[in-house]
């Protein structure tokens, strides 16, 4: 697939405060891209940026192949084809909900014009709001209106900051998961940025994890979730936890609950202590297990119960159970591991992860 | 609430007081009740058309001009970066400092034959007494009112909403016509509004040029002809048209979209090229024409008269224009503090009612506000005389209309609001369980006063009397027909002077004027200042 997208060492600053630093990334077109990383991490500079509102300090950005901005010359916001729904979505509160839409294809014919604002707005589900003005809308409905209104031009890449921040929480998933088949059929490419790991999964073919301004990882999400490259994505992606361990072995580690095995990251050598990480899903309740943890607490989400389980050395273990497996605080359970591959990181601190 | 019922009396008296600050008002509106004057089939075939048309071209041509200007800057300010900027936000006020009359004679003395412009101009400067003329002095000193609204609606535009313009394709002209000016479309109409009512209430400019509007043809009817009732009659029209603008000003102010997005308004981008000097340039000639090179002029005027400073008569003009400009900020104060804090006197409706009649005295020109009040004053002097001779006393004379009664009293029905409006925005920001909390406390209603609402209101009392004191001191044709006989102020003599065509004498009450009228642009600039801090915070 043809790369849409391409970062290479961009160094942003704002006010002279670096902001994001050596970043590099692609995007095939057609893909959805997903950043994820705490508030500050300066995933909305970079958005920014590529949109052309910020400047690059160092490096370059590329669409198509086409370089549109280094620290020497930037093409203007308005001449790079690149779309963005904003957090606060920011409708033009004087214009209908069809001139809102309208807004980015005054240019075309105006029978091409009516017919791409009746397909869009029956795509994102208001087919009879046209004639609506912003404020009658909901915030759902606005947030449909503003990606049907950046999606008019057919950029050639949208930008997403927080798209669903202000929804409420229920909402959020199911919108998230109704504006991807939205992109999709629309055979766009975007990049979406937020602080919400459920969301980033629902809508992403890439998931990036940033803290502050350096991106950690690129990859599939299932990477990203079951090889993090880092100790910071093991700790901001999914549950888990970070069991203490030695090398035993070229190809092992051994721990309090078992003897792991898979491959290492390079470096370490037998004795070495290590770090493994744990996700609830690799501790598997089984009542037939000679090794046994105490229930130190326990939490019921519906559909399974998740446990945090106290081992003999102390160490604590999120378990994920079945719901209907009730067991009383202080009750030992049995457990064992089911791990198809090992995420390990050196104990001295050093923030590379094994390639598993 | 268990609040005791104010006694009859108090409520009785506060509206005793709103009525006698709206009966010059209902007493040129009721003129109509005597019947149509005679005067009417001969106003209507010869001057009437006049007026009228002046009128209407000067609001025209100053509605328009100032449209340009002030909302032009104001963008521009707000939206570029480029040499001098930040001076430049602040200085586009400067013009108001300036009373229109005043500018209207110094550009006439600089463009004179024997002036100092025409010497290096290469061609004949233009006459500027005429009607076009008047509509420019007018756009040079009223643009701020446009340009003040329509910067603070661009300001508090969302940022975001210029940004996806941006990412729609939209250029910069594109943002400006498709975006930025329609969402700040409600605070230039009242901006434009408040220009016409100033435009139709000034006097000196247009009768210093001899242009016969409306506003002039009221005095001249109720002097030249002697017909008071016309007069009235005629004001009449002119507050009607003053109330279809006041109402077009608060129709406008209340569609004014409150941006529910805090998000900064977007970063200014640098000019390049030769657009950045051309917009320093651009920006600093409204400043130049309107403030700099009239107050420049005035300054060597007066440099030439500088033995007469402290001359008697000057020192008298300036006794003269203090006093009444202090007893106005008082008067208003008192009555501004009594009706604001009435809100447990009074119910509501009433309360309103007495708070919009006292926001129409701002809306009645001079010469309307001057037919009104003499018409009143007058009565009361006749009834006064009348009532003490009945009863055997000597009668004592015109101790209303023939002092500085009358013109204190008309300049405080035309500025009460100010503080009436800076109180009640003072009032409303505390918070009604300080009230509670301190009578829990054992406060009595007028210590609360006292201890709390007074030191708590010490800014808005403090910036509200200024303001009064400095337009009072601007006044010109109110306090020109009500004064008392052989006594001028700064503004009348100014204005006299300069009709005489003695204009360098009348640099030395002008200068004044500008001086003191630089005071309230100075807190107003202060003001945008503390705003932009806060938009960095």
């Amino acid at each position: 697939m043809r790369t849409m997208l391409e970062l290479d060492q961009l160094e942003l600053r704002l006010d002279e405060q670096p902001i994001v630093t050596d970043l590099a990334l692609t995007l095939a077109e057609g893909d959805i891209g997903c950043l994820v990383g705490p508030s500050g991490c300066g995933k909305t500079t970079l958005l920014r940026a590529i949109a052309g509102f910020v400047a690059p300090h160092a490096g370059t950005i590329q669409l198509q192949g086409e370089t549109v901005a280094t620290p020497a010359h930037q093409l203007a916001p308005e001449a790079r084809r690149v779309g963005m729904v904003f957090q606060d979505i920011a409708l033009f509160p004087h214009l209908t909900v069809a001139e809102n839409i309208d807004f980015g294809i005054r240019r075309q014919g105006a029978a091409q014009r009516r017919h791409r604002i009746a397909e869009l707005l029956q795509r994102v589900g208001l087919p009879q709001m046209g004639e609506r003005m912003p404020h009658e809308l909901s915030g759902g409905q606005q947030q449909r209106v503003a990606l049907a209104r950046a999606l008019a031009p057919r950029p050639r890449l949208l930008l997403l900051d927080e798209p669903f921040s202000g929804l409420d929480a229920e909402l959020r998933e199911s919108i998230a998961r109704e504006v991807r088949d939205i992109l999709k059929a629309e055979g766009i490419t975007a990049l979406l940025v937020t602080h919400d790991q459920t969301e980033a999964f629902a809508t992403a073919d890439q998931l990036g994890v940033m803290k502050q301004g350096e991106l950690h990882q690129w990859d599939t999400p299932y990477e990203v979730y079951h090889r993090p490259a880092t100790r910071f994505v093991a700790d901001f992606i999914g549950r888990g936890v970070l069991l203490p361990g030695r090398v035993s072995g070229i190809d092992r580690v051994s721990t309090v609950l078992a003897e792991l095995r898979g491959d290492l990251p390079a470096g370490l050598n037998p004795g070495d202590p290590v770090e493994v990480l744990i996700r609830p899903d690799d501790l598997v309740h089984d009542d037939q297990s000679p090794r046994q943890g105490k229930v130190l607490d326990r939490s019921f989400r519906g559909a399974y119960t998740l446990y945090t389980l106290e081992l003999e050395d102390g160490a604590r273990l999120p378990c994920i159970a079945p719901s209907h497996h009730r067991h009383a605080y202080g009750e030992y359970i049995g457990i064992h591991l089911e791990m198809d591959h090992l995420v390990v990181f050196p104990q001295d601190g050093e923030d590379v992860a094994g390639p598993g | 609430m268990a609040v005791t019922a104010a006694p009859a009396w108090r409520s009785g008296a506060l509206v005793a007081l709103a009525l006698a600050f709206a009966l010059p008002l209902l007493v040129v509106l009721g003129s109509w009740l005597a019947g149509p004057s005679g005067n009417w089939p001969h106003l209507f075939s010869t001057v009437l058309g006049d007026y009228a048309l002046n009128s209407l071209v000067l609001c025209l041509l100053t509605g328009t001009g100032t449209l340009v200007v002030g909302t032009g800057c104001a963008w521009l300010v707000v939206v570029y970066r480029f040499p001098g900027r930040r001076i430049l936000e602040w200085a586009l006020l400067l013009p108001l400092a300036c009373p229109a009359y005043l500018i209207a004679y110094t550009w006439t003395g600089l463009l004179a034959l024997e002036g100092p412009l025409q010497q290096w101009a290469p061609f004949p400067l233009p006459d500027i007494r005429n009607r076009e003329g008047a509509a420019m002095m007018l756009i040079l000193v009223l643009y701020p009112y446009v340009y003040l609204l329509a910067r603070q609606a661009f300001l508090t535009q969302s940022g975001t909403a210029l940004d996806v313009a941006r990412t729609l394709g939209a250029g910069a002209l594109e943002r400006f016509t498709r975006v930025a000016l329609p969402l700040a479309r409600p605070a230039i109409v009242a901006g434009v509004a408040l220009v016409l009512m100033e435009t139709l209430a000034d006097y000196g400019t247009v009768k210093y040029f001899g242009v016969p509007t409306l506003s002039t043809g009221i005095y001249r009817t109720w002097f030249g002809l002697g017909d008071h009732l016309a007069a009235a009659q005629l004001a009449s029209g002119l507050l009607f048209t003053m109330f279809v603008l006041l109402w077009l000003e608060r129709r406008a102010r209340r569609h004014r979209r409150t941006d529910t997005d805090q998000k900064p308004p977007a970063e200014r981008q640098p000019l390049t090229g030769v657009a950045a000097p051309a917009a320093t340039v651009g920006l600093t000639l409204p400043v130049l024409l309107g403030f700099v090179l009239p107050a420049l002029q005035l300054i060597a005027w007066a440099a030439d008269d500088a033995g007469h400073l402290l001359s008697a008569e000057f020192l008298e003009l300036i006794s003269n224009s203090l006093l009444i400009a202090s007893l106005t900020a008082l008067t208003t104060l008192a009555v501004a503090l009594t009706l604001v804090s009435s809100h447990r006197l009074l119910p509501t409706g009433l309360r309103r009612l007495a708070m919009r009649a006292v926001a129409f005295g701002y809306a009645m020109p001079g010469t309307v506000l001057a037919v009104g009040v003499v018409w009143v004053l007058g009565w009361l002097d006749g009834g006064l005389n009348d009532t003490l001779a009945g009863l055997g006393f000597s009668e004592p004379g015109l101790v209303f209309s023939g002092t500085l009664f009358a013109v204190v009293f008309a300049c405080s029905i035309r500025f009460l609001t100010i503080p009436a409006q800076g109180l009640e925005a003072g009032f409303a920001r505390l918070s009604p369980h300080m009230d509670e909390a301190a009578r829990s406390l054992g406060g009595r209603p007028w210590s609360l006063f006292r201890r709390i609402h007074l030191p708590l209101l010490r800014i808005p009392l403090l910036t509200s009397a200024l303001l009064v004191f400095v337009d009072t001191l601007k006044e010109l044709p109110a306090t020109l027909v009500l004064r008392p006989f052989d006594t001028n102020t700064l503004a009348v003599r100014a204005f006299e002077l300069a009709s005489d065509e003695r204009l360098a004498d009348a640099a030395l009450p002008a200068l004044a004027i500008l001086l003191a009228g630089i005071l309230p642009v100075a807190l107003l600039a202060r003001s945008l200042g503390n705003r932009d801090d806060a938009h960095h915070a």
